[in-house]
């Protein structure tokens, strides 16, 4: 695909992964929905070997992602649904860790953090983000992702 | 680690981002932001400061309700190697066929989301006007608290909105059931509108003392805005709020969820009453505002028959058919108190006062009525007004005492529509000077002169200089005080009361120009606003008549006088100056702002009528239009009786 980073965002969103196909010159990239792929020869396996880890029309939408949201390249990972998102982003702590979460975030959200800090994934503080430096005085000084 | 969720489910309220990242950052914590309520169309919380950005792409990303899908996207690529490893390793990475359906949507990303934001916004002006609605929340809104953060990292509000009807649970129902362009569905963003009771749905789990704590009450509803014709969402959002409205027993049952269930309703259901008649409002200034307050702060029980629905400013105008409810009002008024021109209002349109007035008018309006409190010259306004069958009140002196042929051409205009011009609050604010004129001449009353101090500017600094005050001191008192005009020379040289005497005395029976009255100014020649003299330059140099001014209180207290400007007027002539009094006339006892009209009159005579109180500031000022509004309201409905009576045949 050509160079389209300094095209606007509404471009680019447009134009994600258009015409990038080689084996017939689709406009629209073909959907890969094999769930396994060949390797090339023994140990030789090709950028994608099983969809799980990865696959070319989940990796497509990625870049799109990452792209709009200004983050890095390959800086995405496309989850199952919006908590399996979440429950991803909490892999990052461990026990003793502390996560300050708004006091009326979403609902499902609200319950997966509740359900892990009960069983000790992390310790929890419901704050009120909207009020200037509520989350900094509830650092827990010993938190690796406070440190 | 930091999760932000802004704007917040279902409340929308606001997180600084950028705030939070620098906190979260100084102790070393990462921040994760939760973009789905706006997406990066809106929204990119990166460049604000977040470490994560996570999504449910079932949202706006895919954009029609037909994925259920998630996303996380990370600023460093090392984190994100990280949690790609993790996401393989638990097995909760996106399926190909959904991912293939999500990069379909985020193509149509941009252009959804403009239409979003123009449904949205219908929708808030909607439900912003209903009565039935009590309080919406919507970042757009100037008042909602989270405004400004929103307007700096945002690029859009947003199409989520969240609002609360009058009558719990019962009137949510029946709004549910009477909407037809909103399906009563969980989740949002999609390309078809939505419409979700938190208590009941998506916040049910909670407890009812923690959707209590989170601000979540029974009557709240929230709705995602689609992307169908905005004008057909915001009809069906009010014909649905018509019928709860219609339904009426809300009254009732609000009553009784607020006490015990054994204890009789207190309230009753509404009376059917007349259609109120419609205020549009020219100016949006000081008095303006005041008088949209005096208004929504009436007692729902003793609501007069009036409602604002129109607003007009040099910059633009919004109207509202129907009228505007109370808090459109309040966030109109905390708008204009901002400083910002209505055309920036939601559903605000840029457009010069005239080509307003003849916009409105083209609407089914309800025994319309125009107040022009601006200080302009509004003439060829007034006459649109008047030529389309809008009543008039006037708070603005400019236009009655503009010459002689244009006043006459407002009167004909009036006459030949049916119309009437009210104007108390040009003379004397609130005070009941023009009333009183009036009831004296319909009672065939001969008024022989009217003499009095009808500027409180003026006679706050005559009170002022008595006590002995420098004039460039009490004239900064004044200033302060917000009793002068921009210009305060307007104020000293006694065009402000010569205008005022014009009016009152073309009342009684003169006919001439503001040329023709004796004006005695209080500003030199060589200070004066001819001389080009800038207004800053004059309040500069007010020093130098210190001295002068001084001299003159001296001398008028050593004679046991005290200084006064004075209007008087006959039907023949019109003088205004300065005068000397004894601390016993009733002028010299005047104080504060205190405005005084003495009318002789052939009844009248050897003690004539007084009138004296307050008279500047927008608070009485406003209430003598407020008046004027009331006396127009009532003898309406004795004219629409007689009409009735009329047609009964005898």
């Amino acid at each position: 695909m050509s160079d389209q980073s300094n095209f606007s965002a509404t471009t680019r969103a447009v134009r994600a992964a258009i015409a990038t196909d080689r084996e017939h010159g689709a406009v629209v990239p073909p959907i890969h929905l094999s769930s396994t792929f060949a390797f090339e020869g023994f140990n030789k396996p090709r950028t994608f070997d099983y969809t799980r880890s990865g696959n070319p029309t989940r990796s497509q939408l990625a870049d799109a992602l990452s792209a709009l949201e200004g983050g890095a390249p390959g800086g995405a990972v496309v989850t199952s649904t919006g908590m399996s998102a979440v429950t991803l982003v909490l892999q990052l702590l461990q026990p003793g860790d502390t996560i300050v979460a708004p006091h009326d975030c979403y609902g499902g959200t609200q319950r997966l953090l509740r359900g892990l800090s009960k069983r000790g994934h992390f310790n929890l503080v419901f704050a009120d983000l909207t009020v200037a430096g509520a989350a900094a005085p509830q650092a827990a000084p010993r938190d690796r992702a406070w440190s | 680690m930091v999760l932000i969720e802004t704007p917040s489910n279902p409340l929308l309220r606001i997180t600084d981002i950028r705030a939070v990242a620098e906190l979260a950052h100084a102790a070393g914590a990462l921040v994760v932001a939760d973009n789905t309520f706006l997406s990066p169309a809106l929204q990119q919380p990166i460049a604000l400061g977040a470490d994560l950005v996570i999504h449910s792409t079932t949202k706006y990303l895919n954009g029609h309700s037909d994925v259920v899908g998630g996303a996380v996207v990370a600023a460093d690529k090392s984190l994100a190697d990280e949690l790609a490893w993790w996401a393989n390793c638990l097995g909760i990475t996106g399926a190909p066929f959904d991912s293939y359906l999500t990069l379909r949507g985020v193509r149509t990303l941009h252009s959804r989301i403009r239409d979003h934001l123009a449904s949205a916004e219908a929708v808030v002006e909607a439900l912003c006007r209903h009565p039935a609605v009590s309080r919406v929340y919507y970042p757009g809104l100037a008042t909602h608290p989270g405004h400004d953060i929103a307007r700096a990292q945002q690029s859009g509000f947003g199409a989520m909105v969240s609002f609360e009807v009058h009558g719990g649970t019962r009137s949510v129902e029946l709004l549910a059931a009477n909407l037809r362009c909103f399906t009563l569905a969980e989740s949002l963003g999609g390309v078809e509108s939505l419409i979700a009771h938190p208590a009941t749905m998506t916040h049910s789990s909670m407890d009812a003392d923690a959707r209590a704590v989170a601000g979540i009450s029974d009557s709240l509803v929230r709705l995602s805005c689609g992307i169908e014709s905005p004008e057909d969402l915001a009809r069906d959002v009010t014909e649905a709020l018509n019928e709860v409205l219609g339904a009426r027993d809300w009254v009732l049952s609000a009553s009784i969820q607020t006490s015990s269930e054994t204890l009789a309703p207190r309230t009753q259901p509404l009376a059917p009453s007349p259609q109120p008649a419609d205020v549009i409002l020219l100016g949006a200034g000081a008095i303006g505002r005041e008088l949209v307050r005096q208004l929504s702060d009436v007692p729902d029980d003793a609501r007069p028959p009036l409602r604002v629905c129109g607003l007009i400013d040099r910059s633009g105008y919004v109207f509202a058919e129907g009228g505007f409810s109370r808090d459109r009002l309040a966030e109109l008024r905390a708008l204009k108190s901002a400083g910002q021109p209505l055309c920036e209002a939601i559903g605000g349109r840029p457009a010069p006062a005239l080509h307003a007035v003849n916009e409105i008018a083209r609407h089914q309006l309800s025994r319309p009525i125009l107040v022009d409190a601006t200080p302009a010259d509004t003439h060829d306004v007034l006459l649109a007004a008047l030529g389309a069958g809008l009543d008039v009140v006037l708070a603005n002196k400019v236009p009655l005492a503009a010459e002689q042929q244009l006043v006459d051409r407002l009167h004909e205009t009036a006459r030949a529509s049916g119309r009437r011009i009210l104007n108390e609050a040009t003379v004397g604010a609130g005070l009941p000077v023009i009333d009183t004129l009036r009831k004296l001449l319909e009672a065939g009353d001969e008024v022989l002169s009217i003499e009095g101090c009808p500027s409180g500017t003026l006679g706050f600094l005559f009170g002022e200089l008595g006590r002995g005050e420098p004039f460039s001191v009490a004239l900064g008192r004044a200033i302060a005080l917000g009793y002068t005009e921009p210009d305060q020379r307007v104020d000293l040289s006694g065009l402000d009361v010569a205008r005022k005497a014009l009016i009152l005395a073309r009342a009684i029976g003169f006919r001439g120009e503001l040329s023709d009255v004796q004006v005695e100014s209080l500003v030199p020649a060589h200070l004066s606003a001819e001389t080009g003299l800038a207004p800053a330059e004059f309040l500069r140099r007010a020093g130098e008549l210190d001295a002068l001014w001084a001299t003159r209180v001296n001398d008028a207290r050593r004679k046991g006088k005290v200084l006064r400007y004075r209007a008087h007027v006959t039907p023949g002539t019109i003088a205004v100056g300065l005068v000397a009094v004894k601390l016993t006339d009733p002028l010299g006892a005047l104080h504060g702002t205190d405005n005084q009209f003495t009318f002789t009159t052939a009844r009248y005579r050897a003690r004539p009528l007084v009138i004296t109180g307050p008279g500047a500031g927008p608070a009485v000022t406003a209430a003598g239009v407020f008046n004027d509004l009331l006396r127009l309201e009532a003898s309406r409905e004795r004219r629409s009786v007689t009409e009735y009576g009329d047609a009964i045949p005898a």
